[in-house]
């Protein structure tokens, strides 16, 4: 039924801002992409490889490493992407320009995917064109050289059919691609491995162990005798294959994106795996390949010296600028509209998304997106064309897509955090008369001097950022100089700013990221109260005497959070008989439909579909989520099995919450959603993989894209910010505990984000990985 | 006036497949078809030198290992030397039973193990023995039901073997030492194997001579490439062998020395200079003592094979 209002416009923002990494090999079309100064340069870089004319003899070819550094979502996916596609073009050749995103913290599980996606036969392949090259040479030898073929249309002929058409010695020209091969791959293990491949029989053996498996006893009597599954030898196997791939003269791109996974200060790797990751740079700079290293900032310090030597170009990728976020705009707008127009967005709105987001190109496309359908939303409702996207609407979108919280929401948390401590302050406490000496919070301990004061601050972009923020910080340490301070930031925190501000401080600020804070801003604060100096003539009496004021300021926080479990517990034991009843019922209701009974109503779950189960728990996990979020069934089962009125009285509280119907209609809708997208690619799995056993064709991802799309759509008028009222709330099965509640509050909110969040390049990427894994 | 004589094609031995390698324990006549080519003559020499006496196999077995890479003519030795022993042997009285097993490994999907090759082998020597009635009845009753073990049905061969029979065994082609040496272990008393390999390196080779050394059971054979003036030797012996039996072109020397630079092994040689002639007789052009086979022709005939593959081999 039409409500005369007009059908929204398509949106030319994505609303998942994620570059796409699988299915790109068959597409001619690019994505959108702002020539940033980074975009330049990376691209610049890597022409000059593709470009760079053969070595002449006896000189190596010259390889090339360089690495793309960036935060995430600034878009080091998108930019190793476009690397791809434009050395897939310049040499023709897909085969010779390799994407692959770390998606486990191990070398071994990089390689994995490395040797799965070159797949054997275009392992193969390689192998055949150095026996080509040797079959050419003793062609030669007979007087003939390749290109006899004379008939157009005749393919020439493959080296083991030139070998046995003319009689060749077969066994020498083996032993010479052996001996070619272990030279180029500096490697017994793959020499003769590879060799074999160009006999009958040993296909399956080798692959297995190129794999990661066990070698087979046909290769142990070769001599190879060790699987590949550690981090050098998965390192090391690498470098064989760009040998393999640059030792023809030929040119190899082998992008490695996501390395922050394997390689991060958090995660600090083995000296041998940081020794064999320097041979592997190594390796590739001699082969003559080029390898693309795409990773956050601090690969910088995690690797050695002579690690970072090896690097011949770094790329940092910074934020988009106001004008490249105007051209992002235009150039969005004119694929999707034919216009490259920049309303509804205006100047001030674009510099202020600017601001906020630092130019992170993921945020900006993302609020983009969000700003756009506000925005058209009320044009469509008002018929009013001249609305355009203002700062506020920006910072409204800003709050509720980038999660960022507001200052009274951080002031909470820090409230709650310091309550449950038992450690006393003051709220938004002047240390001097300057107004800027305020702080939000602070905090004092009896047997300390001084004290701590707690800052919040928004986000800190730029100057414009710092230079109020650093005057707040220079006042309260003139006001209180044997005081100490944390600062909160609530939203980016720009790297410039981050190493400026740590040595003001002398500590890293804190960046409110969830989950985590409670725990770091706990540490952090009982570090600064230890680094305060004792006060003098403070006697063990006095300690004791403080601490025990402390545990009771503790005690009376933790009473009251043992008050409200008490009342949950209470109600839990209450309805254990009714729960017990309602469980039965629904396992009755179960063992009737699993039997082929008749429906007791709508289906809970529709029975699993043939999809892998890496791809399904995606489903899963969604629809779980949403269930876990509302419980509906659970608590209409518990009002209809309770006598004593309880579950009823909270069955109307929950129906009279502010916002309550809105949030489970959009969750139920969320939830068909996810339902019908599962339905729909379980339908393309069974046609495009298992009934046509083989790798999806082209035409089949462009059909995957477009269901993935179709869910987009549907879930761009569903966004899970909405579901903030059921997050807030306590789940049914924890109602009557609201400290409880206030504690996993947050997590329910990360758990819906993950769930929820980017579903569809997730499903298109782990489907097509799959697909591709078992297509071998 | 003579008779005209047959046009033939002097590359093919008579009631032989072109390619094959030739065997004169099945075509008595091929004995002297054997030209001095590829060492291979030497090797045979060798070969004759180490079994100078052949009764010695009555108590000691052996191992011959022929190696050389593909088309030198490994095969055509080592039907050369069973050949020989077997000659030898019936001269002095004793039965020799030739297998050959070269075969049993060919056309499997997956490469075996040396265990499995082994076994494959040791089992289809155990069918060929039996149905020949190489083996007395009572050990065919007692290793029946370990045909493939190796480790069981060698070591008892020399008293399960009817009397008088000396086993030569033609083994499949190895390409792994290992499997040499466990081979060389089984060669006891009344026994010959003859191997042949192109993939073992030549240090594998030695390896393999040095261990075995101390058993002396070990007789390594080499044949190689084509070397100079081989190809007039072959092409000679061959015009010269047919020229009573039928009418075909000529080569002049020059051409021999011109095409020798193209041929590396004996088996290229045989196939370009049968396929050549073969191509001549086809066409039907002047295939008589008056015209010749160029290098031209053959250069033509390899192309051909280039482009079109061997399907002009018989």
């Amino acid at each position: 039924m039409s409500t005369g209002t007009p059908p929204p416009r398509p949106n030319p923002f994505s609303p998942t801002a994620v570059a796409r990494v699988t299915g790109f090999e068959h597409s001619d079309a690019s994505e959108l992409t702002i020539e940033t100064d980074a975009v330049r340069e990376a691209t610049s870089y890597l022409s000059a490889y593709l470009h760079a004319p053969p070595p002449g003899a006896g000189q190596d070819p010259a390889g090339e490493v360089i690495a793309i550094l960036g935060e995430y979502g600034t878009g080091k996916t998108h930019l190793a992407v476009r690397l791809v596609r434009h050395a897939r073009r310049v040499l023709h050749d897909p085969e010779r320009a390799i994407y692959l995103d770390a998606t486990a913290d191990s070398f071994v599980a990089l390689y994995r995917r490395f040797i799965d996606r070159l797949g054997l036969a275009r392992i193969k392949r390689q192998v055949e064109n150095y026996y080509a090259d040797i079959v050419a040479e003793a062609l030669e030898g007979v007087g003939l050289t390749s290109g006899v073929v004379e008939k157009p249309g005749e393919r020439e002929p493959m080296p083991h059919e030139v070998v046995e058409r003319l009689g060749l010695m077969e066994s020498a020209l083996l032993r010479k691609v052996q001996e070619t091969l272990r030279r180029v791959t500096d490697n017994q293990h793959f020499g003769t491995a590879l060799t074999l491949l160009l006999r009958s029989g040993f296909d399956e053996i080798v692959w297995a162990w190129l794999q990661g498996g066990e070698p087979h006893q046909v290769l142990k009597e070769r001599g190879i005798d060790k699987p590949i599954n550690n981090e050098v030898d998965a390192l090391e196997a690498m470098g064989v294959l760009a040998l393999l791939y640059g030792g023809r003269q030929a040119r190899f791109v082998l992008v490695l994106d996501e390395l922050d996974k394997i390689f991060s200060s958090a995660q600090q790797p083995q000296a041998d795996t940081v020794h064999a990751f320097q041979k592997l740079l190594q390796v590739f700079a001699s082969a003559g390949a080029c390898l693309v290293l795409c990773a956050l900032p601090d690969l910088r310090s995690v690797l050695y010296t002579s690690t970072r030597q090896r690097i011949s170009h770094m790329v940092d990728m910074k934020g988009l600028t106001v004008d490249e976020i105007h051209t992002f705009i235009k150039l969005s707008q004119q694929a999707e509209f034919g216009r490259a127009e920049l309303a509804p967005f205006t100047h001030d709105s674009i510099r202020y998304l600017r601001d906020t987001t630092g130019g992170n190109a993921r945020y900006v496309i993302k609020l983009c997106h969000d700003a756009f359908r506000v925005v058209d939303d009320l044009i469509r409702n008002t018929r009013n064309p001249k609305i355009v996207v203002t700062p506020e609407i920006v910072r409204e979108v800003a709050r509720k897509q980038l999660g960022f919280l507001s200052a009274n929401d951080i002031h909470n948390i820090v409230r709650v955090i310091l309550d449950a401590n038992g450690w006393s302050y003051i709220r938004d406490h002047l240390l001097a008369d300057d107004p800027e000496s305020r702080t939000d919070f602070w905090v004092t301990f009896q047997d300390r001097a001084g004290g701590c004061a707690i800052m919040v601050t928004g986000p800190v972009r730029d100057d414009a950022d710092m230079a109020p923020l650093t005057r707040r910080i220079v006042t309260v340490r003139m006001a209180e100089p044997e005081g100490r301070l944390i600062l909160i930031v609530n939203g980016i925190l720009a790297e410039e700013h981050a190493a400026e501000l740590r040595e003001r401080l002398g500590v890293e600020p804190l960046v409110y990221v969830e989950p985590g804070f409670a725990e770091d801003f706990k540490a952090r604060v009982r570090a600064t109260s230890d680094r305060l100096p004792r006060i003098v003539g403070s006697t063990p009496l006095t300690e004791v005497q403080q601490r025990i004021d402390q545990i009771n300021r503790q005690h009376s926080k933790i009473y009251d959070s043992i008050g409200h479990l008490a009342t949950h517990i209470d109600g839990v034991r209450s309805s254990s008989d009714q729960r017990l009843a309602a469980i039965e019922r629904t396992l009755n209701a179960l063992m009737l439909a699993s039997q082929g009974g008749a429906a007791t109503g709508p289906a809970r779950l529709p029975a699993a579909p043939a999809l892998p189960r890496e791809i399904d728990q995606l489903f899963l996990d969604a629809i779980n989520v949403l269930d876990e979020l509302t419980q509906l069934d659970l608590m209409m089962d518990e009002a209809y099995g309770q006598t004593d009125g309880s579950a009823m009285e909270d069955v109307q509280a929950r129906l009279s919450a502010a916002d309550f119907f809105e949030a489970v209609g959009v969750a139920h809708l969320m939830r068909t959603n996810v339902l019908s997208f599962r339905t729909a690619v379980t339908d393309w799995y069974r046609a495009e993989i298992v009934e046509s056993a083989g790798h999806p064709s082209p035409r089949a991802e462009e059909r995957l894209e477009a269901l993935c799309r179709a869910y987009d759509d549907v879930a761009e008028f569903l966004p899970t910010f909405t579901l903030r009222p059921l997050t807030d709330m306590a789940p049914w099965t924890a109602r009557g505990g609201a400290d409880v509640a206030e504690l996993s509050q947050r997590q329910r909110r990360i758990r819906v984000q993950t769930a929820l969040d980017n579903l569809s390049p997730r499903v298109q990427r782990v489907l097509l990985r799959s697909a591709l894994a078992s297509g071998g | 006036m003579t008779e005209a004589l047959p046009k033939i094609n002097p590359f093919l031995p008579p009631d032989w497949a072109p390619m094959r390698p030739l065997c004169p324990w099945k075509q008595s006549y091929q004995r002297d078809y054997y030209v001095s080519v590829d060492d291979t003559d030497q090797a045979f020499k060798d070969f004759t030198q180490e079994m100078d006496d052949p009764t010695t196999l009555l108590h000691e077995g052996r191992l011959a290992l022929v190696t050389g890479d593909s088309g030198c003519g490994k095969t055509a030795l080592v039907h050369r030397c069973a050949d020989d022993v077997a000659r030898r042997l019936d001269g002095i009285g004793r039965t020799t039973e030739i297998i050959d097993l070269t075969d049993v490994l060919n056309g499997r999907r997956q490469q075996p193990t040396i265990d499995a090759r082994m076994a494959i082998v040791c089992d289809r020597l155990f069918g060929a023995l039996k149905s020949r009635g190489a083996l007395r009845s009572d050990a065919v009753e007692e290793l029946a039901s370990d045909r493939d073990l190796p480790d069981r049905v060698y070591p008892y061969l020399p008293d399960a073997l009817v009397d008088g029979i000396v086993l030569v065994v033609l083994l499949p082609m190895v390409e792994l030492a290992d499997e040499v040496m466990r081979y060389a272990a089984y060669a006891t008393e009344r026994m010959l194997f003859l191997v042949e390999s192109s993939l073992l390196t030549k240090d594998e080779v030695s390896g393999v001579i040095r261990a075995q050394e101390a058993w002396g059971r070990l007789i390594g054979l080499h044949v190689g490439p084509l070397k100079r003036g081989d190809v007039a030797r072959y092409v000679n012996d061959r015009l010269d062998r047919h020229s009573t039996d039928g009418d075909y072109p000529l080569m002049s020397e020059e051409t021999m020395s011109r095409v020798e630079p193209r041929l590396q092994s004996v088996a290229q040689l045989q196939r370009a200079l049968y396929g050549t002639y073969k191509e001549r007789l086809r066409k039907a052009v002047r295939y008589d003592r008056s015209s010749s086979v160029t290098e031209q022709d053959i250069v033509d005939f390899l192309k051909s094979q280039y482009r079109d593959g061997p399907g002009r081999l018989p």
